[in-house]
């Protein structure tokens, strides 16, 4: 069977790679220059890249090695900060009064995470009214098996704010912060927002181990394992249109002209874009049209870039120069970051997520909305720019001394940039509507679309997540196995 | 007191706090032949839902201003009509704006068409498309407020069953609804809302029912929900959203007290309980606070859960787990309550005259930016500078409630956090601050307002607090999010009004199906004691 992956990010190189050793013909098109997508060059955290797909894929034989996460460190402008080790016993020391609950609320997620990494590495369960209820049931067993006292607590903390959550065990600001912040990644939410918890243990439930060398290295190891397996890739290929042909997808028209053929199409793009601007609206459903419609992905993520002469030592910490850095003290810090995400704002105080090596820090700013009043412009830009260097100030007082901004990605850029419509890193928000069997929609959410031969893959479709290779991955099972 | 002595159980149960559920709950108890003692601390029933005259010729309702889910059943299980409840309908939502007409929503289809025409065609086809969607939703979601909560953690025979109905229910919407239904429980209002409206002069008011009651803003996961509230009440068989008691809310209360005495029940007002008297983990009783006993084979409390709990009973007395729950359940009251005298009525400057815009409802919510802004500042501790306000001139539906030619005028104001940054107990300081933020707001939309003012009575939920005895001063007696409705209110396992002190029984909006003045809780509790063999 010959099968056409859409989109060279890393779910469609999983995808690609996964169908190739099945023993299918793939070809990857790639609309920017490289692979990789926003693992290349955009996002930071690879610990959540399955385990099971590298191992699936013999990704160790392409050079790519995990090791334990670096801590992430919190630093405090009245004190020491806080080096958080995800380890309990590592952690202790740091943690002091909040240790034991640290160490019991670890214990927690061990007992309850694994029935949620199973539901991420299955395909999304059928809940459709007249699906079978037999599948239903049994996951429903699964989760009983918890037991009452954690499915009870599951519930409870599930729909409500992580910030209400967090607070119930730990009295750190710090700790909680750093907690809090991954809960958003991807969401359009503050700590305050309902459900925010649940997407702290979908976060939590997804990680792991990091790559050695970060996202690039997991991107390397990708592509060799497609050219390993002869997968068919193409870069600066941009498809202008599925070709349809009585409900079933034929293959691609890529810009130029040129027509692709193949028996499967598999888009490992967002959702929206490949079902309301690359297939003719008349193949489409008016259900899945509305639904697509209405899916929101509005990107709050932008990236400042520094140069560094020298690495960026703490001033709470001196010495320490952590790779993994969180600046937000509090959690309401990052609440009040999402405010002006909600009213459309230029951020003011902004949380900073950095990642540093010896000379280089890329530095991930999580409030700011695409939706920007006034729209993105050079002078907002370079605003971005200065926040970021103020807000590492007071922890960094020579920063400027140091460090000079090399570039300044907003959330427009990055739209433009990374080809990522709304600027949006997964394709779709994260939250409760648009999770599990409802990710993006209740239709689409099993990989398959209303037009036969056209699959979905991306990061949009269930489990979601950012670099974790699960959608890619399940599709390309679904995909193989029609 | 009986011929038997004071130990042997003269009452078949106590209730503790005479509000419209404990009053309820008395009913149903008498009504089924139990001896009852209904305990109110303050000098008239009603809790929350009371009508006061409080200024000479000028009826308040005090706190609760509208009744929405009250159930027919009970209606009819009561008598209440006989005892002299009388619901009228409001006629129309108004939601005025600074420079232009605004939006009156009205019963009449064609009516609301031509209003809603004036914002968005779009929306103006779309406003009877959602109302018919709604329509569905809550005629599959209603039966949950008439029944226990199902629990789906548990696996006896009689929970699977509830639950297997409830899911069959569900399938039964089809793929369409069910995928609705899942947006509409976990969605935030105003998201949920732009899926079918463009009109931020439509969905602003819209999406405020869902924050209603809650520390939480229309863009909050969760508080989409509500909007089905709308669609579930009933007044009189018809389904309408909202009505006006006739005398006040205190007349719901009132009725349902004359008929708990009607069926017997013996009602004791000025009589704060201290305790509730426990023997080897046993709910025996009362204590007063005037160090009287009064022994019981059953004690049902209508009072909300944190209050009959920690304070009633004693964090010592409970189990562990139970007790860290408790600690851990939201009350966070956020709305007050501003209750006007007027010497004439207020006209709103975009649309004059007392005509039947004003006999509604009137909600101070001109955008969604407004509201969620109203929102930020509570969230940080302060009551908001433009709050959102829901007015309602109960003199305009039942003259009774002001001299003629004066009115009466109830605004029901959020946020005002109970939690202030400088301490609840510091509203004393903020309070009339407070009640100029909330004039100041409406005098933009009728000049005329603080010149027609007699007499105010501003409330935060402090004094809530202080006065009808809620904790933090919550309507709901507890935050009406997800982690707190069906088999999870109050806490996980505990939703059927027993708890885990035997003969012990709750009964209020801290039970499910929660807060408003459904009486629900105080029916389907009384049932459930009744059920079990109780009493």
């Amino acid at each position: 069977m010959t099968v056409i992956v859409i989109g060279g990010g890393h779910n469609g190189l999983v995808a690609a790679a996964s169908l190739a050793r099945q023993g299918h013909g793939v070809t990857l098109l790639e609309g920017r220059g490289s692979f990789g997508g926003v693992a290349a060059g955009l996002l930071h955290d690879t610990d959540s890249f399955s385990p099971n797909i590298a191992k699936a894929l013999d990704l160790a034989s392409h050079g790519l090695e995990f090791t334990d996460p670096a801590p992430v460190f919190v630093p405090s402008r009245e004190g020491p900060g806080l080096l958080l080790h995800r380890d309990p016993v590592q952690a202790a020391e740091e943690l002091g009064t909040d240790a034991e609950a640290y160490t019991n609320w670890c214990a927690f997620l061990k007992r309850v995470l694994p029935f949620a990494a199973s539901q991420l590495d299955s395909v999304a369960p059928d809940i459709s009214t007249t699906g079978p209820l037999l599948p239903l049931m049994r996951r429903g067993l699964a989760f009983r098996r918890m037991g009452k006292t954690d499915i009870h607590e599951c519930l409870r903390i599930g729909p409500a704010c992580v910030d209400d959550t967090l607070s119930e065990h730990f009295q750190s600001p710090l700790l909680r912060a750093a907690l809090s912040a991954r809960a958003l990644h991807g969401t359009w939410m503050g700590p305050r927002s309902p459900s925010s918890t649940a997407t702290l243990l979908l976060g939590e439930a997804q990680s792991g181990q990091e790559v050695v060398g970060g996202a690039s290295s997991l991107v390397t190891a990708l592509v060799a394992a497609c050219e390993n397996s002869g997968v068919e890739l193409r870069p600066s290929c941009r498809v202008s249109r599925i070709q349809v042909s009585q409900g079933r997808a034929k293959g691609v028209t890529i810009e130029g002209g040129e027509s692709l053929l193949a028996d499967r199409v598999l888009s490992c793009i967002g959702p929206r874009r490949t079902l309301l601007e690359l297939v003719e609206s008349e193949h489409l459903p008016i259900r899945e049209a509305g639904q697509m419609a209405n899916l929101r992905l509005r990107g709050t993520l932008a990236r400042v870039s520094l140069q560094l002469a020298e690495p960026i030592d703490y001033a709470c910490r001196p010495g320490l120069r952590p790779k993994r850095c969180l600046v937000a003290e509090h959690p309401l810090d990052l609440e009040r970051a999402f405010d002006h995400v909600k009213h459309r704002r230029m951020p003011t105080q902004l949380p900073l997520d950095i990642h540093q090596t010896e000379e280089e820090a890329s530095i991930l700013i999580r409030c700011a909305t695409i939706e920007l009043q006034g729209g993105w412009s050079d002078e907002r830009r370079q605003e971005l720019g200065e926040l970021t260097l103020a807000a590492l100030e007071p922890y960094v007082p020579n920063i400027r001394g140091i460090a000079r901004v090399t570039r300044i990605l907003t959330p427009a850029d990055i739209a433009e940039e990374f080809d990522l419509e709304g600027g949006h890193e997964m394709h779709g928000e994260l939250s409760l509507d648009q999770l599990g069997p409802m990710r993006p929609s209740m239709t689409l959410s099993r990989h398959a679309t209303p037009i036969d031969g056209l699959y979905l893959g991306s990061a949009g479709i269930h489990p979601g997540g950012a670099i974790s290779g699960r959608p890619g991955w399940q599709a390309a099972q679904v995909v193989g196995s029609r | 007191m009986s011929a038997k002595g004071a130990d042997s159980n003269p009452y078949d149960a106590i209730v503790v706090g005479g509000g419209h559920n404990g009053l309820t709950a008395a009913a149903y108890l008498a009504r089924s032949g139990r001896k009852v003692l209904v305990l109110e601390r303050r000098h008239l029933v009603g809790g929350a839902a009371v009508t006061e005259e409080l200024y000479p010729g000028f009826k308040y309702s005090v706190c609760s201003y509208v009744v929405s889910l009250l159930r027919p059943w009970i209606i009819r299980d009561l008598n209440l009509s006989r005892h002299g409840l009388r619901i009228v309908p409001l006629e129309c939502s108004y939601t005025p704006q600074l420079d232009n007409p605004g939006l009156c929503r009205w019963p009449d289809p064609d009516q609301n068409r031509q209003e809603i025409r004036r914002l968005s065609p779009r929306d103006a086809d779309n406003y009877p498309e959602f109302g018919k969607l709604m329509g569905k939703l809550a005629r599959f979601a209603k039966p949950f407020i008439d029944e226990l909560a199902p629990d789906p953690t548990s696996l006896r025979p009689r929970d699977l069953w509830q639950f297997k109905r409830a899911a069959d229910r569900f399938r039964a919407l089809g793929d369409d609804l069910v995928a609705l239904q899942l947006k509409l429980t976990t969605m935030g209002g105003v998201d949920f809302l732009r899926e079918f409206f463009e009109s931020d002069q439509l969905i602003a008011p819209m999406s405020c029912s869902g924050i209603i009651g809650t520390m939480l803003g229309v863009n909050s996961p969760g508080t989409a929900y509500v909007l089905l509230h709308h669609y579930m009440g009933e007044i009189d068989g018809s389904s309408r959203a909202w009505g006006f008691p006739i005398g006040g809310t205190g007349a719901v209360s009132d009725a349902i007290a004359a008929s708990a005495l009607e069926f017997g029940a013996e009602i004791r007002c000025n009589a704060p309980i201290a305790n509730i008297r426990l023997k080897n983990g046993r709910a025996t009783g009362v204590i007063l606070e005037n160090g009287d006993e009064i022994a019981a084979r059953s004690v049902v409390s209508g009072c909300d859960p944190s209050l009959t709990f920690l304070r009633f009973v004693g964090k010592e007395n409970l189990p562990a787990d139970f007790a860290a729950s408790l600690e851990n359940y939201k009350n966070r009251g956020s709305s007050g309550k501003v209750n006007l005298a007027l010497d004439r009525f207020p006209e709103f400057v975009q649309r004059p005259g007392i005509g039947p815009h004003v006999r509604g409802d009137v909600a101070i919510a001109p955008s969604t930016e407004y509201l969620e802004t109203a929102y930020d500042e509570a969230k940080y501790g302060a009551f908001s500078q433009r709050p959102f306000i829901n007015v309602v001139f109960p003199s305009l539906l039942d003259p009774g409630m002001a001299p003629p030619g004066k009115h009466v005028m109830s605004c029901f104001v959020q946020y005002a956090p109970y939690d202030l940054a400088s301490g609840p107990e510091s509203w004393p300081d903020h309070r009339e601050a407070f009640g100029d933020a909330v004039v100041d707001t409406l005098a933009e939309y009728m000049p005329t307002l603080k010149e027609d003012i007699l007499h105010r009575q501003v409330l935060s939920p402090w004094d809530i607090e202080q006065e009808i005895g809620i904790t933090e001063g919550n309507i709901f007696h507890g935050e009406l999010g997800l982690e707190q409705l069906l088999f999870q209110r109050p806490v996980a396992g505990w939703a059927r009004y027993r708890t885990p002190i035997d003969g012990l029984w709750l009964a209020s909006s801290g039970a499910h199906p929660g807060g408003g003045i459904m009486a629900s809780p105080g029916a389907l509790a009384a049932k459930e004691m009744l059920r079990a063999g109780a009493v």
